[in-house]
């Protein structure tokens, strides 16, 4: 379970929270079938950006919030910045690893998302927006409950 | 010792740009620009094929699993960066597909 009672846990569970929901009202509002909508891509963005919260607030959860700040510095600012692939290696690189299932879904965000695209609006398949999105919620809902 | 554990960080690339090159003869030559080991728990992927033409993302990712049966699923689960498309899409890449083609790349 996450360390919700740690502050900066709490501060990118929040942050993965808010932007999971923002991401599901902007697909709630685009257009239906298979339309392409720059709403679909700020789903897309949305959607990376819980994940990349989400799986911050999991690996900061397994140290003492005395070194928060230095991890903060030194991993997120540093080696990893926004790179999920990177985060998925320091998370590996402090014993938590995600299931096959969740890898699946990881991969399926990784695939379509980087913290860049926020510079580069695009016109967006719906079917990757769900897709996406999807794959954040699970991930989202794993990192939650797993012990 | 040493080379158990290095095999598997090169071994696993090579084997699914084997099974990607059976599934799909129009794949680039250059395994480097298919598939390669981007850190210890990521491989990354990218297929360019005309066998993708008005496929759905769905669709197109079972063609790709489909190539890498033969491998295990402990095998794939490596894979964190699966991109798909066919030559026309290849010719407008996506920022994803410039992390891929250039790894080094800053960011903006």
């Amino acid at each position: 379970m996450l360390e919700l009672t740690y502050p900066q846990v709490l501060d990118f569970y929040r942050a993965a929270s808010g932007h999971l929901e923002a991401a599901k009202i902007l697909f709630l509002a685009a257009p239906e079938a298979s339309a392409t909508s720059y709403l679909n891509w700020e789903v897309v963005y949305l959607s990376g950006c819980s994940v990349e919260c989400v799986l911050r607030a999991w690996y900061l959860s397994g140290f003492s919030p005395r070194e928060h700040p230095r991890l903060v510095e030194e991993v997120f600012k540093g080696r990893v910045r926004h790179n999920l692939e990177d985060l998925k290696e320091a998370l590996a690189e402090s014993g938590r690893s995600l299931s096959p299932e969740q890898k699946a879904n990881l991969r399926h965000v990784r695939s379509r998302w980087s913290v860049e695209m926020r510079y580069a609006p695009r016109r967006t398949r719906r079917e990757i927006a769900e897709r996406v999105y999807i794959a954040s919620d699970k991930l989202f809902r794993y990192v939650g409950e797993v012990q | 010792m040493a080379a158990a554990i290095i095999e598997p960080q090169t071994e696993v690339p090579k084997r699914i740009y084997a099974g990607l090159r059976s599934a799909f003869p129009d794949l680039d030559e250059a395994m480097e620009r298919v598939v390669y080991r981007y850190n210890r728990v990521s491989i990354r992927v990218r297929v360019v094929s005309e066998r993708f033409h008005e496929k759905s993302e769905t669709e197109r990712e079972r063609m790709v699993m489909d190539a890498l049966k033969v491998l295990s699923s402990e095998e794939i689960e490596d894979v964190t960066m699966l991109l798909m498309m066919t030559p026309e899409e290849a010719r407008k890449p996506s920022l994803v597909d410039l992390e891929f083609l250039d790894p080094s790349r800053p960011g903006l």
